[in-house]
């Protein structure tokens, strides 16, 4: 008789090693899942993708308008709606993440609850379908760039540094919102609402200068406002180099490995809870 | 251990901690339940398993530890093999996408690559016999079409171990029947099955394991002896309720979907006697339904012996009647023919059927009731004293010889 593979359950907790064979393991449910909701989201619609770029194209040319043109809001030599753009790529990424993350293990407790595959796997694909939203987005910047005559930086090599960055900052929010969800579902209302508010403590539409001296520090605490900065800083050297951007990263990661520390922790009982 | 072992379970207990809304005077805001207790039990390759007990006694959840679902709280569980765990049909299906992409999401859900799914997929689609709408997304499908798909993906990829959670006794006949060819085959295969159910009627089954649960516990384990202990244990509680007036006991059941809504339901017009309701009278069982779309609707019930014989089924569906089938309220009534019934136990399933074949009710024991027949004519003398089934009205003619 053939081997089969042994599978033990118990009520040990695993060990983050086991969590992480685990996910190998199931790797190709990240792109199942992934190809499965792009599927759906465009399966029946008349432009099918040109959605993600129009959205994103209305939204700029109101921007545009309002802060730009009306407010006449500075941006420091970026034509305005470029400085958004940019801005919003960073953000709209980081938002997807969160909430399509933190949202979709509710959303697939039909599933969680009928069939084992580790639940870890959902924020994952989830990251995969907002990197091609981001892709679509890019496109988008590529055909501003060449409309304004915009040109690139050399440091537009540390653009894949910058995604990781933006990347983790999302994930690692998600892992905490899972985690304390189990303990408080109101955690996820807390989600939409940062959200909402987040994107003014980022300078996405506003240049730091708008700010008064004194107060301009205060951005550099915020994860997304460095990701937001670096974004611009790689891809057309705007703005100087800052060593806190460097050192938030790492108080992030620590944040991510904590995070997946306990969910990995709480990730058996989600079932029990949902 | 020897590697003829498919599942080995080593003192497995699960509790969950139940949140309140109020705190006790304790300032808990949670408790504990436990759902299964200290339970062990082997179970070997290729056998057919049936997990029995009332609701509530940890079946389910026994099978989502099985399945990896839900981890223990105590205790272990060894798997050999691939698992398919089938607790709901469709797990995974997604209504926006095509037949076709739902076989592959499925199996890939699963843990079978594309290339697995592919050889399989001209029998998968052949078993569920939709080929021509497999293109089509499986939200248009039909209940039976989405059922047939669904299986027959689950049958198809070779697993070694399957948990079935009442699915199997869901689908017309005809389905029945082809699922039970399937079982049979994956056994042949050297499948292992196992099958948790509270309905008595697939008790013809041919479980080479029985494991009865109650209250959390593994109570027996057995071959089909268990069964039939665990269907007598049933048959007398049934028995002690309707042994006292008014001699029938209704189950509570709720139906309401966005086009049929059951309103009500009982017994009218019985006679009772002292210890049953009258068969020489015939007495009618009522329904209220109101239809809020106009859907083709059709209800039936069977009746059944106590040990899960159909023996005769009423139905709607009738050239005599007007059909039911526009929007509005309905009365049904069907009268059960006089002295038809027997002096015995007899319960009933109910059945609601949109279209002539596209179940969307299924109630088992839907209706207990105790007939008394206070006929002597009917018991006369059999050898093994025992009532008949049914008192079937006949008619006779005798003649004396010089008469002919």
């Amino acid at each position: 008789m053939e081997d089969k593979e042994v599978v033990v359950y118990s009520s040990r907790t695993e060990t983050l090693g086991f969590f992480f064979r685990q996910i190998w393991k199931y790797r190709n449910l990240i792109l199942v899942f992934a190809q499965r909701d792009l599927k759906v989201k465009y399966a029946q619609t008349f432009i099918g993708l040109g959605w993600t770029v129009l959205q994103p194209l209305t939204a700029l040319f109101i921007y545009t308008f309002f802060f730009g043109f009306l407010l006449n809001w500075k941006t420091d030599g970026i034509d305005y709606p470029v400085y958004v753009l940019s801005g919003l790529l960073g953000w709209n990424y980081f938002s997807y993440i969160v909430n399509s993350g933190a949202f979709g293990i509710q959303e697939s407790a039909h599933l969680i609850k009928k069939i084992y595959f580790p639940k870890s796997i959902i924020p994952l694909s989830k990251t995969l379908t907002a990197l091609v939203e981001l892709g679509i987005s890019l496109l988008l910047l590529v055909l501003l760039l060449i409309y304004f005559g915009q040109s690139l930086s050399w440091k537009i090599i540390f653009l894949p540094l910058v995604l990781l960055y933006n990347t983790v900052c999302g994930l690692c929010l998600v892992f905490w919102i899972s985690v304390l969800a189990t303990k408080k579902r109101d955690v996820l209302h807390l989600v939409p609402f940062l959200m909402y508010f987040g994107i003014w403590f980022s300078p996405v539409f506003f240049g730091s200068d708008l700010l008064p001296e004194q107060y301009k520090f205060v951005l550099d605490f915020n994860p997304m406002a460095n990701v937001v900065e670096l974004w611009r800083w790689s891809l057309f050297d705007f703005g100087a180099f800052k060593w806190i951007w460097v050192i938030n990263f790492f108080i992030v990661m620590l944040f991510f490995m904590s995070g997946l520390y306990f969910y990995n922790r709480k990730e058996s009982k989600l079932t029990d809870y949902l | 251990m020897d590697n003829s072992t498919a599942i080995r379970v080593n003192n497995l207990s699960k509790s969950y901690h139940l949140r309140h809304s109020m705190e006790d005077e304790n300032g808990n805001s949670t408790s504990e339940l436990w759902a299964l207790r200290d339970v062990s039990f082997e179970i070997k390759k290729g056998e057919h398993v049936g997990i029995i007990g009332p609701n509530g006694s940890g079946k389910s959840t026994l099978l989502k530890v099985l399945a990896g679902i839900t981890k223990p709280s105590s205790g272990e569980v060894h798997i050999y093999g691939r698992v398919a765990s089938i607790l709901d049909i469709g797990t995974g299906f997604h209504p926006e996408l095509s037949g076709r992409e739902n076989v592959f999401l499925n199996g890939q859900i699963h843990g079978f690559s594309r290339k697995e799914i592919q050889t399989k997929f001209d029998d998968i689609v052949a078993f569920s016999g939709i080929k021509k709408f497999i293109d089509e997304p499986v939200k248009n499908y039909s209940n039976g079409m989405y059922l047939r798909l669904a299986f027959s993906i689950m049958a198809h990829l070779d697993f070694d171990i399957y948990l079935f959670d009442e699915v199997l006794s869901v689908g017309d006949a005809e389905f029945q029947l082809e699922t039970r060819d399937i079982t049979s085959k994956l056994l042949k295969k050297g499948g292992t099955i196992i099958n948790v159910s509270h309905v008595l009627s697939e008790s013809r089954v041919d479980y080479s394991k029985v494991l009865f649960f109650k209250t959390g516990s593994l109570e027996k384990i057995g071959t089909t002896e268990v069964l039939n202990e665990y269907q007598r244990d049933n048959y007398n509680k049934f028995f002690e309720i309707v042994s006292k007036p008014p001699f029938y006991v209704f189950k509570q059941i709720q139906f309401k979907n966005s086009e049929i809504e059951l309103i009500n339901y009982g017994i009218k017009e019985e006679s009772v006697l002292e210890d049953g309701l009258c068969s020489f009278q015939s007495f009618k069982l009522f329904f209220e339904v109101h239809l809020l779309e106009d859907v083709s609707f059709t209800i039936g019930v069977g009746f059944f012996d106590i040990s899960n014989n159909l023996l005769f089924i009423i139905t709607s569906l009738s050239k005599k009647v007007q059909a039911i089938e526009k929007k509005g309220k309905y009365l049904i009534e069907f009268a059960i023919p006089k002295s038809l019934l027997n002096n015995r136990i007899y319960s009933a399933e109910l059945f609601f059927s949109k279209g002539a074949d596209e179940l969307i009710l299924r109630e088992e024991d839907f209706l207990l009731v105790k007939v008394s027949d206070r006929n002597l004519v009917n018991r006369i003398l059999h050898p093994i004293k025992d009532t008949a089934m049914l008192a079937v009205p006949f008619e006779i003619i005798v003649r004396k010889g010089d008469e002919i």
